[in-house]
């Protein structure tokens, strides 16, 4: 039988000592030790931002406005706040536009007028307590604060630098004076920017938003841990130092750099991609020009075949007159000239990797589909409990499996990333590429175990219907099962040996 | 006249540039569009847009004080800051924009750039280019455009 011979497979020698490895890799397993994070929300943050706040209004003996506004300048850091405080007050307050000490009553974030003054926005005449300044002896009146404020909010997180509309007085508007003059929902938008800042401004080495689609919550680390990866609730797996999908074992610098390449080129790339397929020869990339079928591989191959069948164009002679009006072009492509021929290298270097990149990205997308089915409510658990007489409670050996799965595709995606950034000058690339490809034929062969043979259980059994012959669903059950769990362990092995391999020769790719 | 909607202070600001004109400077808002002005300004005494009398139009948007108003060259003019389109490149009519600003600062500030060309914050890449590598010839050109186009006519 031919499943008898994948059993042979994929016991042969190399696995079966991973297997017995397994136990002694165990604290490696990213699962069970990032566990230094948690959730918050927006409140929380603010709940959080406003006891900082309030600690160093206190300390400083500052209000609040202009503590949030010295916070935000030394990027909400309290501690370096301080020093730099205590070291020299006359500059921190200098760099928030404030005079190097407060005025005679202290420092002010708003103050009524005592005397009738015009308003030099809108040049009326206003009586004492119909005017506001910013603690400065610049006063405007309310409707003028109002539509100034408004203005500044309609500019974005901008308005938190906001400063006295008097022409060269750097005093900053701050909290205070934004909830006494502005319109409520310009207040609002106003405590959204401080929120922000928080986390967006803030040394951000311990909350950041979550970057899923349509998510609010924000992730909290303990400071000090050296968090790397974070799965939200939401499900979106992020990195917690740059916010990029979680890349694993690329660097934070390497995937920049790889996620710029692919704004750039990725959609020449895939669009390539989409048109071009490999000469049946030599391999080669031969792209697909207009709708003709007829394609001569470049030299030395120069093999000529058909698009659509990839078969030798010889048998396809009756077809010749539908792409004779492209025989320009054709020698124009054999007769290249250096410059592009190289620009094509690269492109095609470029696409053997995006290529790669892209397809495990779709396998883990797909993947993430069939584990989410999975898991629904009288999903693919269910139907598979029935056909094989089998409680769901006890499949969660397969999801197990799709969750690792889903896992390794993304790093493996991540390590194409990798490999495409390394200098085959000064990189061991072929190690990287040996650990990559061992960890790979795992993966292919727990994917096609999870998909297919799972299929093929289900088939089986459906095929023998009530005359199923006693123990034989059992049987076949167990066997499903045994295979998958090792599988699942060896593939585990395979990708907790590529990230190590991965990121402990990172420092030579990203210097 | 459209007087009826326009801010008070739209109005007491024209009416004193009308007045009280400052010096070399003349504003004053179309018939059709009080937003709408038409500015002149004489090239300050010993800049290269000495002679010159060079207009310009000024609009307050809708947003006025609270956002710049919109200010442009129509004379051809030869500067590191003004491109040939006749936009300006000063930070009040930006970023640095007051509502406690007017357009009577404005305007004087445009002439004090006459005075005072800044080829390091520059619009126009070649004049300012030109200004750092020769600032003698650079000048002789403005001299010469001043001539051809400020004339007054
Ligand atoms: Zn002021
Ligand atoms: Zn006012
Ligand atoms: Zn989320
Ligand atoms: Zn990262």
């Amino acid at each position: 039988m031919a499943r008898k011979s994948k059993e042979d497979d994929y016991c042969c020698d190399a696995d079966d000592d991973d297997y017995e490895d397994y136990n002694s890799t165990d604290e490696d397993n990213p699962e069970e030790c990032e566990k230094d994070y948690d959730f918050v929300t927006e409140d929380d943050v603010r709940r959080c931002q406003d006891e900082v706040t309030a600690e160093i209004s206190d300390r400083l003996s500052v209000p609040r406005g202009f503590a949030a506004a010295f916070l935000r300048h030394c990027r909400w850091d309290a501690e370096r706040l301080e020093n730099e405080w205590f070291a020299d007050e006359r500059r921190v307050r200098g760099a928030v536009g404030l005079a190097a000490a407060g005025g005679l009553d202290g420092d002010v974030p708003t103050a009524l007028n005592s005397l009738p003054l015009t308003c030099a926005i809108c040049f009326d005449i206003y009586a004492p307590g119909e005017m506001r300044s910013a603690g400065c002896s610049h006063y405007y009146c309310h409707e003028c604060w109002r539509g100034y404020i408004r203005a500044a909010v309609g500019n974005g997180a901008r308005c938190l630098l906001l400063r006295c509309p008097g022409p060269g007085c750097t005093v900053p508007v701050v909290r205070e004076l934004v909830d006494a003059a502005a319109a409520g929902e310009d207040r609002a938008r106003y405590a959204m920017f401080v929120v922000r800042s928080f986390v967006e401004e803030g040394t951000s080495k311990y909350v950041r938003w979550c970057p899923g689609p349509g998510c609010t919550l924000a992730v909290r680390s303990e400071s000090g841990s050296r968090l790397y990866e974070v799965t939200c609730k939401c499900k979106h797996v992020f990195c917690f130092r740059c916010g990029e999908d979680a890349h694993r074992p690329a660097s934070c610098e390497t995937t920049r750099a790889w996620v710029d390449k692919c704004r750039s080129d990725g959609e020449t790339s895939s669009w390539v991609l989409a048109n071009t397929k490999h000469c049946p020869e030599c391999r080669r990339a031969i792209e697909k020009n207009q709708g003709c079928n007829h394609m001569t591989c470049g030299a030395p191959c120069y093999h000529q075949f058909c698009w659509l069948c990839l078969g030798s164009w010889a048998d396809h002679s009756g077809n010749f007159f539908h792409c004779n009006r492209y025989a320009a072009a054709k020698s124009e492509f054999t007769e290249e000239k250096t410059r592009e021929r190289q620009a094509r290298a690269s492109l095609e270097r470029f696409l053997h990797y995006y290529e790669r990149f892209t397809a495990h990205g779709a396998s883990m997308k797909k993947a993430q589909e069939d584990l989410d089915n999975l898991r629904a409510d009288g999903g693919g658990l269910y139907q598979l409990g029935d056909a094989i007489g089998v409680p769901p409670t006890e499949l969660d050996f397969l999801l197990e499996a799709y969750a690792r799965i889903v896992e390794a595709r993304r790093v493996l995606r991540w390590t194409y990333a990798h490999v495409y950034h390394l200098d085959p000058a000064r990189d061991n690339v072929e190690f990287y590429e040996y650990l990559q490809g061992e960890a790979e034929k795992s993966l292919e062969r727990l994917h096609h175990c999870a998909e297919e043979e799972r299929d093929l259980l289900k088939k089986d059994l459906y095929y023998y219907g009530a005359a199923i012959p006693a123990g034989y669903a059992a049987g076949k059950y167990m066997e499903f099962r045994e295979k998958l769990c090792h599988l699942n362990l060896v593939t585990r092995n395979h990708f907790s040996t590529l990230v190590e391999g991965f990121e402990s020769g990172m420092a030579e790719v990203v210097s | 006249m459209a007087h009826s909607n326009l801010p008070r202070r739209i109005i007491k600001e024209t009416q004193r540039l009308l007045s009280e004109p400052a010096p070399g400077i003349s504003a004053s808002p179309t018939e059709e569009n009080m937003r709408y002005f038409n500015v002149m300004i004489l090239g300050p005494s010993q800049s290269p847009y000495e002679g010159g009398v060079f207009k310009l139009e000024l609009f307050l948007p809708e947003e006025y004080p609270m956002a710049p108003p919109k200010v442009r060259f129509l004379t051809k003019i030869y500067h590191p800051n003004i491109d040939k389109l006749g936009r300006i490149c000063l930070d009040i009519l930006k970023d640095k924009w007051s509502p406690a600003l007017q357009i009577r600062t404005v305007l004087l500030s445009i002439q004090a750039l006459l005075s005072a060309p800044n080829p390091d914050d520059p619009l126009a890449d070649n004049v300012a280019k030109h200004w750092k590598s020769n600032e003698t010839e650079a000048v002789e050109t403005a001299k010469e455009w001043t001539r051809l186009y400020a004339s007054g006519e």
